[in-house]
């Protein structure tokens, strides 16, 4: 098994609000490992960004502030670097790509002006060198006639281009891990399937790891190795994602899988889960899931479910783990 | 045949581009152009499409907050595309519309019961106490508390506050209801509570749908009939199970081999489309999927295919599509 | 069924503490919340506490003690006709208040429906609308109330109505643009698809919702409102002695800066205050009304 490029460990991020405090993340372990392209899945609210943000130790203070915890990368526990060390594992080894394209974009530039300056920056190189390079990063990236996109300005292009245009940006710093949050969730479904396959490729290609976020678990399915499905922010299970897929884990996953309507289903009435997702500021103790779940049982409120191993580097944290089975 | 719920005869919307001093219209942004479309009383049709193929404008011709530019529009056999306002009574109260946004679609300033209250304070003369109760019946209904009416929409949960707006829709016992992409803005537990509401509540109150929506899945689980458009056009109409066990057109096709569905994209065939979609202000000549369709031939460019049946009651707009000859729709 | 353990508390009661909140958290907006406070105070109780009153509200003169300077007997000294000046500061208070109030407030009710209409209806109602607001804005607002207050003759009450057809404009601006916004969210959407009359609308779901960005301008313009009035009153052309106005004050004592300092200089140091603590509660309204500000 490849060594985990990402590691986070004991993460907990406290929100305060005029509501109150609370713990709105709370990660015991996750791990990305190299070359892989990993899947956070969960709803809005759940934390799947809040984990992104945590990771680049850009969690907005206040209201949010990390508590505890360790986030390794590359030998080193980012929330422990100073602030300029941290700044340049952002930009150099960590490339984050947003639901939004346009907020990554200058709009008063060219995109190929764009790519051209972060080569420069970056890779040191001279002007010349690094327009050739960066028509060449944009033609990575599929779009057909880089010479001519390059030449335009973001708000001369589509949703989906510009997505694009941020992932050569994304690649042209040279990064080794790609954090794709939300990355294709207001494109349309055949762009969005365009940017999935691009995402693949790459990952084939220049061997990047991805992590990717998204709310559902259909899209993860298609790009990516391994799943951590977070609920409330409580990290619920872990795996490889045919045997997350499966739904034989936590019962949330079941609930989730059962939950999504599916093209060509039979199904007459979509199994439903009752109840509201908690509030982030004060969720439920115990297991996060409890108030909802079929299975919860006393233990469920009164403690944290502990890790139980499925299976090869599937793990699941439920109480009542591997009931099913 | 009875008269459908809402119908659509070669019904345009074009918006103005207006520039100079004057704002004189320079250009036409052909939302919607030439569709014809007729819902079935009881029916549950779906509307599918990207951004921007006119699916959300045809709607709202459809409910008259446009007046079609050309093409007429009925409703219980009643023309609505150009009468005057005050002739639309029985539009106003019959049709109601669920929106996309769970945030913005409900006064902020108002507490639920007032909101859902409204319609009824609209077209009727009930007392303040028969109002009330009727807004209480109508939150159960829905699955909500009866004391929910006091609080404000911002105390609720997407799904929740998607609750009181078809509440709101369904408070005077419309005959047809329009969604515009009900479940796209709530996360997939609560999207699963409402999709099984809404086939519930259809069955029990008699009511038709017209689903507005991208995701395929929602719409292959809510209704019986889809409509396919693309860039102001119909593509492909029929039955939901026809039209998903057959897809006749390649946007068809393209756009369900798009849908994730749980399976690794290295082991699946999928069909890309080039380029993006182009704009309404211009549409390509003849076929407008043409310069993006994997299938394409030179009559494509020229021809412009109109809807004809291909098996009963599928349509199909496309020059390689196999259709039954001689039957213009 | 698990219910959620959230049911929040209610919501008035809620916003109101939130409010507070908000309000206490910036320490500058608490400090012009603060004098604002006091400044309501002092002129709604200045005839209980006022040594003088009369000397404010009848200008009684007292020609043998002219010109004294600040001391225990006249805590901020006398002016040339002998009146006790902080007795006069004091009731000043009350005239600008009252003109800031009754201005704005005039303001107010001309601009948001004129703007409420123009922004909802849009089309030719919106274009006169907005082009005679057009001729208003191109003049600067102190000169056209210099020019209106000379047309109607000088009085406080001829100033105030200038000042207010000065201002109105702006007011129908700001309301035209956040109507503009409003109108295409979805719940005015569905208050027209369900046929909910026009005005009711208008009344209902957009104006309610489109006053937060009015009133926090309108707080703002009662710094400006009270230094209009007071610059039409030192031109002569609003109060008229011997009310005790700032302004009006002001420019007589400008004829004694060398001898009698103090003269000048509490009138002046109540203007400033005031005009301040207004701006501060001005932006602290803004800060609570801004969605971005509210919860997470």
């Amino acid at each position: 098994m490849p060594a985990p490029l990402l590691e986070l460990k004991g993460l907990q991020v406290e929100f305060t609000t005029f509501e109150g405090r609370g713990v709105t993340l709370d990660i015991d372990r996750l791990e990305v490992l190299e070359g892989e392209s990993f899947g956070l899945v969960g709803e809005s609210g759940s934390g799947k960004s809040l984990t992104a943000l945590a990771t680049l130790n850009l969690v907005p203070n206040p209201p949010g502030r990390i508590i505890r915890g360790e986030v390794w990368f590359q030998g080193r526990d980012l929330l422990r670097l100073p602030p300029r060390e941290m700044g340049r594992v952002r930009g150099a080894q960590i490339a984050a790509i947003f639901q939004d394209p346009m907020s990554s974009l200058n709009p008063v530039f060219t995109v190929g002006e764009q790519v051209t300056r972060v080569l420069m920056h970056h890779q040191r190189l001279d002007r010349k060198t690094a327009y050739r390079r960066a028509v060449e990063l944009l033609e990575t990236v599929r779009l057909s006639d880089p010479e001519t996109v390059g030449r335009k300005y973001p708000h001369e292009l589509s949703g989906g281009m510009r997505q694009r245009v941020v992932i050569a940006i994304a690649l042209s710093c040279g990064a080794r891990l790609l954090i794709a949050d939300e990355a294709t969730r207001n494109l349309d479904v055949t762009i969005q399937a365009g940017i999935i396959d691009l995402l693949t490729e790459l990952k084939c290609r220049t061997g990047i790891t991805v992590l990717y976020i998204a709310n559902n678990p259909a899209v993860v399915a298609e790009i990516c190795d391994r799943i951590g499905l977070l609920y409330a922010g409580q990290l619920v299970e872990v795996g490889p994602s045919a045997a997350v897929l499966a739904g034989g884990g936590h019962p949330y996953t079941r609930a989730l899988l059962a939950a999504i309507p599916r093209v060509g289903d039979t199904r007459e009435v979509l199994e439903v889960t009752e109840g509201f997702p908690p509030d982030p500021i004060r969720p439920p103790p115990g297991c996060r899931f409890h108030p909802r779940c079929r299975r919860a049982s006393p233990e469920c409120q009164a403690a944290t479910p502990p890790a139980v191993t499925l299976g090869p580097d599937h793990r699941v944290y439920c109480h009542h783990a591997g009931w099913s089975a | 045949m009875t008269t459908p719920m809402v119908e659509a005869q070669a019904v345009k919307m074009y918006f103005p581009i207006r520039a100079g001093v004057l704002q004189r219209p320079v250009a036409w942004v052909r939302a919607v152009d030439g569709v014809d479309l007729a819902v079935r009383k009881g029916q549950s049709m779906g509307l599918v499409g990207e951004s921007g193929c006119g699916k959300s404008t045809l709607v709202r011709v459809l409910l008259r907050l446009y007046r079609p530019t050309a093409g007429r529009v009925r409703f219980m056999g009643q023309e609505i595309g150009h009468c005057p306002d005050g002739k639309l009574g029985v539009l106003r109260k019959e049709a109601q519309m669920v929106f996309q946004d769970p945030y913005w679609s409900l006064n902020p300033r108002m507490n639920v019961g007032e909101i859902i209250g409204e319609p009824l304070a609209v077209h009727t003369r009930l007392s303040r106490r028969e109002l009330a109760s009727r807004v209480e019946g109508v939150l159960t209904m829905m699955g909500l508390a009866s004391g929910d009416g006091r609080r404000f929409p911002h105390e609720f949960s997407g799904g929740q506050r998607q609750r009181i707006a078809i509440a709101r829709a369904l408070v005077l016992r419309p005959r047809l209801l329009v969604l515009d992409e009900p479940t796209s803005a709530i996360d997939a537990l609560s999207q699963a509570q409402i999709l099984n509401l809404l086939n519930s509540l259809r069955q029990e109150l008699d009511v038709t749908y017209l689903t507005v929506s991208h995701d395929l899945a929602v719409v292959s689980y809510l209704c019986e009939a889809i409509t396919v458009m693309y860039l102001g056009k119909v593509v492909e109409h029929g039955l939901t199970r026809d039209v998903f066990r057959n897809p006749l057109h390649p946007y068809t096709r393209a756009l369900m081999s798009a849908i994730p569905q749980f399976t690794s994209a290295v082991k699946r065939e999928r069909i890309v489309l080039s380029g993006a979609v182009p704009s309404a202000v211009t549409p390509p000549p003849g076929c407008r999927f043409h310069p993006r369709c994997p299938e394409r031939t030179d009559r494509c460019a020229q021809e412009e295919p109109g809807l004809l049946e291909a098996a009963g009651g599928h349509h199909v707009a496309c020059l390689s599509a196999p259709v039954q000859p001689g039957d213009p729709h | 069924m698990a219910l959620p353990a959230n049911r929040p508390r209610p919501a008035v009661l809620e916003q109101i503490r939130y409010s507070g909140y908000l309000i206490t958290k910036n320490s500058l907006t608490t400090v012009g919340f603060g004098i604002v406070l006091v400044l309501l105070v002092i002129a709604l109780l200045a005839p209980v506490f006022v040594p003088h009153p009369e000397h404010a509200v009848l200008g009684t003169t007292n020609v043998a003690e002219a010109l004294r300077p600040p001391s225990g007997r006249y805590l901020f000294g006398t002016d040339e006709l002998g009146r006790d000046l902080f007795s006069r500061v004091i009731y000043g208070t009350r005239i600008s208040l009252q003109i800031g109030t009754l201005a704005v407030g005039l303001a107010l009710l001309i601009g948001v429906p004129l703007g409420l209409v123009a922004g909802y209806l849009g089309g030719f109602v919106d274009e006169v609308i907005m082009r005679v607001t057009d001729i208003f804005l191109s003049f600067p607002p102190l000169l056209l109330a210099i020019a209106v207050a000379a047309l109607l003759g000088r009085s406080l009450t001829n100033a105030m109505i200038a000042i207010a057809i000065a201002w109105w404009p702006w007011y129908t601006r700001l309301m035209r643009g956040t109507v503009i916004s409003l109108r295409e969210k979805p719940f005015v959407e569905a208050a027209r698809m369900m046929g909910t009359p026009a005005t009711r609308i208008m009344v209902r779901h957009v104006l309610v919702n489109s006053l937060s960005p009015v009133i926090v301008q309108a707080s703002l313009d009662f710094g400006s409102v009270i230094l209009t009035s007071a610059a039409l009153s030192f031109l002569g052309l609003g109060a008229q002695p011997p009310q005790p106005e700032w302004g009006l004050i002001l420019s007589t004592a400008r004829n004694y800066f060398l001898v009698a300092p103090w003269y000048s200089f509490f009138p002046g140091m109540a203007m400033v205050i005031t005009v301040l603590a207004f701006n501060l509660v001005g932006d602290g309204l803004r800060e609570i009304t801004d969605p971005k500000t509210r919860r997470l």
